[in-house]
Order: structure tokens, then C-alpha cells, then sequence
């Protein structure tokens, strides 16, 4: 049997360890408390993972939290990681005990896995979106932040503005009442998904790895491919390895407000139906349309305005008060407003969960991760959201919870 | 009846160009209509149409990668056949995809794109061949994820897969077993516990964990409390996996056990979550601590 080197070696474990706890000590001295600084009482150790082009944008979403970075990690490092400031490893900035909140801006394919290790580790999450790449990646999520009571956030504040929006508001509370026997409701996203412009390059031929870049940390717990420059630093987003296309890019964005408005945050589709080309099997591609239908009735259409006729199936339909009798619409109108939906800051200091949190995140990619399943397989697909199973589809199920390249998994 | 005059290579032609020919390149896939009828039209040829279709196959980083249309007719076929009324056609495509994988005269890349597009359909009956890749330094960690999504029919040849692998290849094996709660590997998983690389250690915690035995808590939790800043977090992971599992096959007593245990032992501020995580769980339990 040939000899199969692992990465990484019990010595390096070690000096990572020493190397982590030696740096408590070694905090700069704005943060000591100096006139016009918050004092050390008052900031938080931060660490960023990812530090390209959305990587300073997640960070800033710590601002709240006066966060002094302690750490960067990115597997662009490979040529200037210290150990100390600069990592390549999100480990071994995970084992420092002075980080207490990381921000994740890693293409998204790492996103569950740095999120539940950083939990694991004590740390609370700010994570860019999408959450996650798979249906079992962001469930893992939600039981590792209810198992040890971490804050997650999701990089996406849509639905905190719809959480001040008056017909919003009263669109959510009619939808969480149980008074509506029948939605008819149909939400329409149309356009501005960037199908075209984050889908893949089918005839990439494997060029060498850069220096200053660990391959091998980057493709992590995908299947490992060989390098090319379009696999990587934003073009990932059109490869199934890393990302989901401009679905997976852009629709937890989209989709951020309408599971908040529409109070489905604790469930998903059950019918999901796509029109779309055969989809290739490493690279996002076009689509057209994806019907997402949830088991009161409320349907979600994707659209894409990109590929294929237009879509006529259904029509946008709001929710409305006039969907309920008299005695239902008095009762809604006597319903207390929900509660303000609390940011990262003030979640990570009471230690009450964000409006952005995890449960919340997971069910909106979900509809992302649905969608792209439906146009991967070319057919109607029917999902359990108790189970999270897809239901009489072996093969479509197989994209629910895929296998990971070890030493990841969930 | 199989049609043996198709032309496998213009059926595969049809496909649409790239948008920029000669240049790395984005493409515009057809109809799922337009490309059924090829769907259709190659297993219409059986089993020689499908051989000349892998024939044609080549992954990109083969040094005979001409065009990508081989290689995603292969894959709209292979979901194609996914569909419940073709199953005959599908155990003939994945028995197929088994063979090919093994073939040497393919370049190992494409034999890896074999094994992966086999990881739609496989089955019980490819779990053999796939078992003997599994060592494979190039393909063997595709193969051990087919093996995984195949699942507990997998079982007894990732059990023996334990004492064929190493490196990374060996995790993937044990994190396979360890996804489906495979009793056959306690054993096993408890010596591995002890093996030289730490990510070895980690997995095989991890999977123990899983399987939810008892007798696995004390283990676990001296191993988890003299565990360095790594090796801690998530080997206390595996015994709060463990717990839950207890729990939920009735064992709440040995639940509470490991618990009480972290409750107790968790003692520095910078560990405060993981006492916290204990105690409401006990308080769940209503166990007074």
C-alpha cells in the first residue's frame, strides 16, 4: 500500500497551539484604552477568514462590536503567513483563545465548516452569504450554534428592512396567524440574478498552482479539481464545487426579506420545479425559471430573463388582508407587531439570537439549494422540510447532504 | 433491440458550440426536449452506443481534451437515466462507468470524471469495483465519496476499505462509516483512536460519537480533556455527539454522565460555552447540577 501523505502533522498542531497562545498577550495599543479609543473592556478580539472582495465589507458588519483584528487568514497567505497575524489555516486562528468573533468571507463552500468549527471553538459568526453550498451544510450550522448557544449571523440584512416596513409587517403577521385557510400568494423575483455572468468556463485547461496560493486549502472539502485562475477569487461562484451560480450568489440576498415578510422561517418548499438546459456537471449554467411551492400554497418563482421563453405560468399575487374573512382581519389588526428583529452587536452582547440567525439563514438558502437541485436533475423534485429529505429521488437526494474531501466533514 | 448504426460522434457534435470558440469559454446548453431526443437516441444503441459515448469522454485535464460535449452528453445522460422509469438503462450506464473506471487504457483523469458522474447512480452492485480504488492516491478519494453516497449497502466494504487505506483516503473511509452509524467499524474506529496522525484520531472520534455507544463516553472524555488547542474543541464535539445520541436511544443516565462530566471539568472562562452547552442540556434533562 503506497504511503498517502496527510497535510497536517502533529508538529505543526503544536506550533500552531503555542504560536496561538503566545499572541494573547500582544495586543496593540489603540486598544489599550488611550484617549478616543474604546477601552479593552469594550472590544471584542476579531479575526477575518477570507479576505477578498467581500472580505472587508463582512468585517465591517463587526464595526458595532469595536472589534480589534487580531487575525486575517486566506489561502492567498501562502507566501507571508506568520502564524501570528497572517494565516493560511483557519484552525489555527480558531484555537487563539483571545478571538471571540470571527467573519467569514470565504467563497462558500467553507462557509459551514470555518462557521460550526468556530462555534465549536467558542466563537460567535458573522458568515457572508449564501450560508452554504448544501441543504445538510446549513442545517449543520443551526445544531452547532443551539449547541453551544453561538451567535450566527448572515451577511444579508434585507429582511431587517422589511422588518420596518408596514405592509410587511402586516403581511407576516396575516401568514404566522393560521387564520389564512388558503394562500394564494405568488412572490416574483425577476431578473438581476447574474446567471450568465457567474456561470462557468467548460473548456479549462489545468494551469500551475501559484505560489503564493495552498490550492489544496482552497478546494477544502470540495472534490479536488485541478487549478485554474477561473476556479478562483470571484469566478468561483460558477462552478457547482464552490458556489451555486448567480442563484446561489445573489438569492439569499433576494430572498433574505420575503422568508422574513412571508413567515417562512422555520419551513421550505415541498414542490420545486425548474426549466432549464441540461445542466453540466461541474459548471453553473443558464436556466430559466424555478417554481418553489410551499405546503400552505405560497409560491416562490425565480426568474431568470436570461435563457428560454417568458415566463406566463403564474402572476405576482401579495398576500392581502381581504384573503380573510372580518373576524380574521379584526383578530390580525388586534395582533401585536412582531418584535424588532436585534443586530449582530446587540445578539453577540445579550446573547439573544440575531434577526439573521441561523434557523432563519439555513431556511432561505435552502430555497436557493432546492432551486439548483431541481435544475440539476431536469425534473420536479418533492421535499420533506421536517426530514430535509428530498422525497422518491435517490439520485436527486444525493445532492442534499453530498460526501466531502477529507479530512472535512460536517 | 439495439440500433447499431448510430454515429455516437455526431449525436455528440449537436451539441451547442462554446460562446467563444478557441478560448476558454462559457456555453448555453440546449432544450431538455432537444436533448432528450439525444438521450434517447443513444440508448436506443445499447450497450455499444454507450461504450463509443465513454469512449469519447475526456476530462479536461486529459492531454486529449478536445471539447466539453462528450463529456456533458455522459453527464446529461447519467441524470437522464436517474429517472425512476429507466432503471434498466441506468444499471447498464453505472455498470458501464464501473468498468471504464478501471480501465487503464482511459487517462486517470478521466477515470476519476468516471467515477464522479457514477456517484449519481451508483448502487450495490458497482460497491466492489469501487472498493478497490479505494487506495488509489489520484481517484481513491472519488471513489470512497461514491462509496459513501451509495450508502449502507457500502458498509462491510468500507469496513474492510479501514485496513486498505491510509492518509487522507483512510478519513475519508471512516468519515463514510461514521455518516451512516456503521456498529461493524466500532471496533476498528476504537484502535484508530490511537494512530499517529491527528487527523485520523479526529475522524475516528468523530465517528464514534455517531455510533452512540456507552462504553465509548470514558474514552472519549479523557481523550477530549487532555487534547491540545485543537484537538480539544473537537474531540469534545464527539462526546457531545455521543450524549445526544444516548439520549435519543433511551440512555439518559450515561447522557448525563458525559455531561456532568464537562460541566464539572470546563472550568476555564475561554471554555464557559462549552459548561454552558452541559448544563442546558442537564437542564433539559432536568437533572439538577
Amino acid at each position: 500500500m503506497k504511503k498517502i501523505p496527510l497535510r497536517t502533522s502533529r508538529r505543526h498542531f503544536i506550533k500552531g497551539a503555542v504560536v496561538g497562545l503566545s499572541t494573547v498577550t500582544i495586543i496593540p495599543r489603540h486598544v489599550l484604552g488611550q484617549p478616543g479609543t474604546p477601552p479593552p473592556s469594550e472590544t471584542v478580539g476579531a479575526a477575518l477568514i477570507g479576505c477578498g472582495g467581500r472580505g472587508p465589507g463582512t468585517f465591517e458588519n463587526l464595526k458595532g462590536l469595536n472589534p480589534v483584528k487580531l487575525a486575517e487568514c486566506d489561502v492567498r497567505f501562502k507566501d507571508r503567513a506568520d502564524n501570528k497575524r497572517y494565516y493560511t489555516d483557519f484552525r489555527r486562528v480558531l484555537e487563539r483563545k483571545d478571538i471571540d468573533v470571527v467573519a467569514i468571507a470565504t467563497p462558500p463552500h467553507w462557509h459551514a465548516l470555518i462557521s460550526i468549527m468556530a462555534m465549536e471553538a467558542g466563537k460567535d459568526v458573522m458568515c457572508e452569504k449564501p450560508m452554504t453550498r448544501f441543504i445538510a451544510e446549513s442545517r449543520a450550522v443551526v445544531n452547532a450554534a443551539k449547541r453551544y448557544g453561538r451567535i450566527f449571523q448572515i451577511g444579508t440584512f434585507g429582511r431587517f428592512s422589511a422588518s420596518r416596513n408596514p405592509q410587511d409587517v402586516l403581511t407576516r403577521k396575516i401568514m404566522k396567524s393560521g387564520l389564512l385557510k388558503e394562500c394564494k400568494g405568488v412572490y416574483i423575483k425577476a431578473g438581476g440574478l447574474k446567471v450568465k455572468e457567474w456561470s462557468g468556463i467548460v473548456n479549462a485547461k489545468p494551469q500551475p498552482v501559484p505560489k503564493w496560493l495552498d490550492w489544496d486549502m482552497y478546494v477544502g472539502p470540495s472534490p479536488m479539481k485541478p487549478f485554474h485562475p477561473h476556479r478562483f477569487g470571484g469566478t468561483h461562484r460558477g462552478y457547482w464545487d464552490y458556489e451555486g451560480g448567480g442563484l446561489g450568489d445573489m438569492g439569499q440576498h433576494a430572498m433574505d426579506p420575503v422568508t422574513w415578510t412571508y413567515g417562512l422561517d422555520d419551513t421550505a418548499p415541498v414542490e420545486i420545479e425548474a426549466l432549464a438546459p441540461p445542466a453540466h456537471p461541474e459548471v453553473c449554467g443558464m436556466w430559466g425559471w424555478v417554481e418553489l411551492k410551499y405546503a400552505n400554497g405560497f409560491t416562490i418563482v425565480l426568474v431568470s430573463g436570461e435563457w428560454g421563453p417568458d415566463y406566463d405560468r403564474l402572476k405576482s399575487r401579495p398576500v392581502r388582508l381581504e384573503d380573510l374573512d372580518e373576524e380574521a382581519r379584526q383578530k390580525i389588526r388586534q395582533m401585536p407587531d412582531p418584535e424588532p428583529l436585534i443586530d449582530f452587536t446587540e445578539a453577540v452582547k445579550t446573547r439573544k439570537q440575531p434577526g439573521g440567525h441561523a434557523e432563519a439563514a439555513h431556511r432561505t438558502v435552502c430555497i436557493m439549494h432546492l432551486a439548483n437541485i431541481a435544475i440539476r436533475v431536469g425534473r420536479k423534485i418533492r421535499f420533506d422540510p421536517v426530514k430535509e429529505e428530498i422525497i422518491g429521488d435517490e439520485e436527486a437526494n444525493r445532492l442534499v447532504n453530498p460526501p466531502m474531501r477529507p479530512p472535512w466533514h460536517l | 433491440m439495439a440500433d447499431n448504426t448510430l454515429d455516437i460522434k455526431a449525436l455528440v457534435e449537436q451539441m451547442p458550440e462554446v460562446d467563444k470558440p478557441g478560448s476558454p469559454s462559457k456555453f448555453t446548453g440546449p432544450a431538455w426536449s432537444e436533448a432528450e431526443g439525444i438521450y434517447q437516441k443513444i440508448l436506443t444503441g445499447g450497450e455499444p452506443a454507450l461504450r463509443q459515448l465513454l469512449a469519447l469522454v475526456k476530462d479536461p485535464a486529459d492531454p486529449d481534451f478536445a471539447n466539453y460535449k462528450a463529456e456533458y452528453v455522459l453527464h446529461g445522460l447519467v441524470v437522464y437515466v436517474g429517472r425512476t422509469e429507466h432503471t434498466k438503462q441506468k444499471a447498464l450506464l453505472a455498470h458501464l462507468l464501473a468498468q471504464a473506471m478501471t480501465d487503464p487504457t482511459f487517462h486517470k483523469s478521466t477515470r476519476g470524471l468516471f467515477v464522479r458522474e457514477l456517484q449519481w447512480i451508483a448502487g450495490p452492485e458497482q460497491v466492489k469495483a469501487l472498493a478497490q480504488l479505494a487506495s488509489d492516491e489520484e481517484i481513491g478519494l472519488y471513489a470512497i465519496a461514491c462509496l459513501e453516497s451509495v450508502g449502507k449497502p457500502a458498509i462491510p466494504a468500507l469496513v474492510r476499505c479501514l485496513s486498505q487505506t491510509n492518509g487522507r483516503n483512510l478519513v475519508g473511509v471512516i468519515q463514510a462509516l461514521g455518516r451512516y452509524e456503521a456498529s461493524e467499524a466500532a471496533a476498528a474506529l476504537r484502535r484508530l483512536l490511537f494512530h499517529k496522525e491527528v487527523d485520523v484520531r479526529l475522524a475516528a472520534a468523530w465517528a464514534l460519537g455517531r455510533l452512540g455507544n456507552a462504553s465509548d463516553s470514558d474514552r472519549l472524555l479523557k481523550m477530549a480533556d487532555a487534547g491540545d488547542a485543537w484537538e480539544r474543541p473537537q474531540i469534545t464535539k464527539a462526546c457531545l455527539l455521543l450524549a445526544e445520541k444516548l439520549i435519543v436511544t433511551g440512555k439518559v443516565r450515561e447522557a448525563v454522565h458525559i455531561y456532568q462530566h464537562l460541566q464539572r471539568t470546563r472550568t476555564d472562562p475561554k471554555e464557559k460555552y462549552v459548561k454552558d452547552a452541559a448544563e442546558a442540556a442537564l437542564k433539559s434533562l432536568r437533572v439538577a447540577f
